[in-house]
């Protein structure tokens, strides 16, 4: 088993006062929304983790097993124009979903938003998220036997964090 | 009113769906304007859902959802006449809250 690589706090531009050492726990934590700013990614990930491997860490972080599957399904553009307000869908055929995960592996932080769902709800869920540039987009679902995921690359012509 | 937020629902049979638009800047805080100054981080960090008092969704958002967060879901077995309620609060601890009838 490889050991955990340790995580670095993003220097430059991303280090301002205050936001800082809030940005190095969420970081550390390997959860959380983006407070680093998606602007920063090509910065960011000089000195971060590769991105794939933050991702698969934050699946995992939220419900093992976590695995690939096709009960969970994503929508969205995939060549995207401007990447400020990118429309996804995620939506999972499974009964008694939890929750409803979209993570990025060219933002910073892994996940864009997620969503707990109460009785009575569809397991689907749309939302605008901004991309940074090029990667991949992630959809999970939370279900009593862990957490099933999707992925899809996208294309971005103009990133939408500045 | 200051940053409302719209609700639309489209009743189909059993189900309804609902389209939730809440008007708001998720300013991340790390972009610059036009002097060079930053503009300061102002985003939406959670919304609450719930139907008749019951809590349907809780969104955790955050900087990377984009500029006027447009969310949409499905209520099944929904019932005409139930009270929908949409609140959001943001990182600087505003809140708002919006409410609409199911058809």
């Amino acid at each position: 088993m490889s050991a955990r690589p340790s995580v670095v706090a993003p220097r430059g531009a991303c280090a301002l006062s205050g936001a800082g050492s809030q940005r190095r726990r969420f970081v550390q934590s390997g959860l959380g929304l983006a407070l680093a700013g998606c602007g920063m990614g090509d910065l960011v990930r000089a000195e971060l983790l590769p991105p794939a491997y933050r991702v698969e860490d934050a699946l995992a972080a939220i419900a093992v097993p976590a695995r690939a599957s096709d009960r969970v399904h994503l929508r969205l553009p995939e060549r995207i124009e401007d990447g400020a307000a990118v429309p996804v869908t995620v939506t999972a055929d499974l009964a008694d979903v939890e929750a409803l995960y979209v993570l990025t592996d060219m933002n910073p932080m892994p996940i864009a938003a997620w969503f707990r769902l109460g009785p009575g709800m569809a397991p689907r869920i749309a939302v605008r998220i901004k991309l940074a540039g090029n990667g991949r987009v992630y959809g999970a679902a939370k279900g009593r036997d862990g957490l099933h995921w999707t992925a899809t690359a996208v294309e971005v012509l103009a990133g939408g964090c500045s | 009113m200051a940053r409302p937020i719209r609700i639309r629902t489209r009743r189909l049979g059993n189900d309804v769906d609902v389209m939730v638009l809440m008007l708001h800047p998720m300013e991340s805080g790390l972009r610059k304007d036009a002097d060079g100054h930053q503009i300061p981080p102002h985003y939406i960090v959670g919304a609450t859902v719930t139907v008749d008092g019951r809590v349907v969704l809780e969104a955790t958002l955050g900087i990377a959802v984009s500029r006027d967060p447009l969310l949409q879901f499905g209520l099944e077995n929904a019932p005409a006449g139930a009270v929908i309620r949409v609140q959001w609060r943001d990182n600087r601890g505003e809140q708002q809250e919006a409410e609409a009838t199911l058809a």
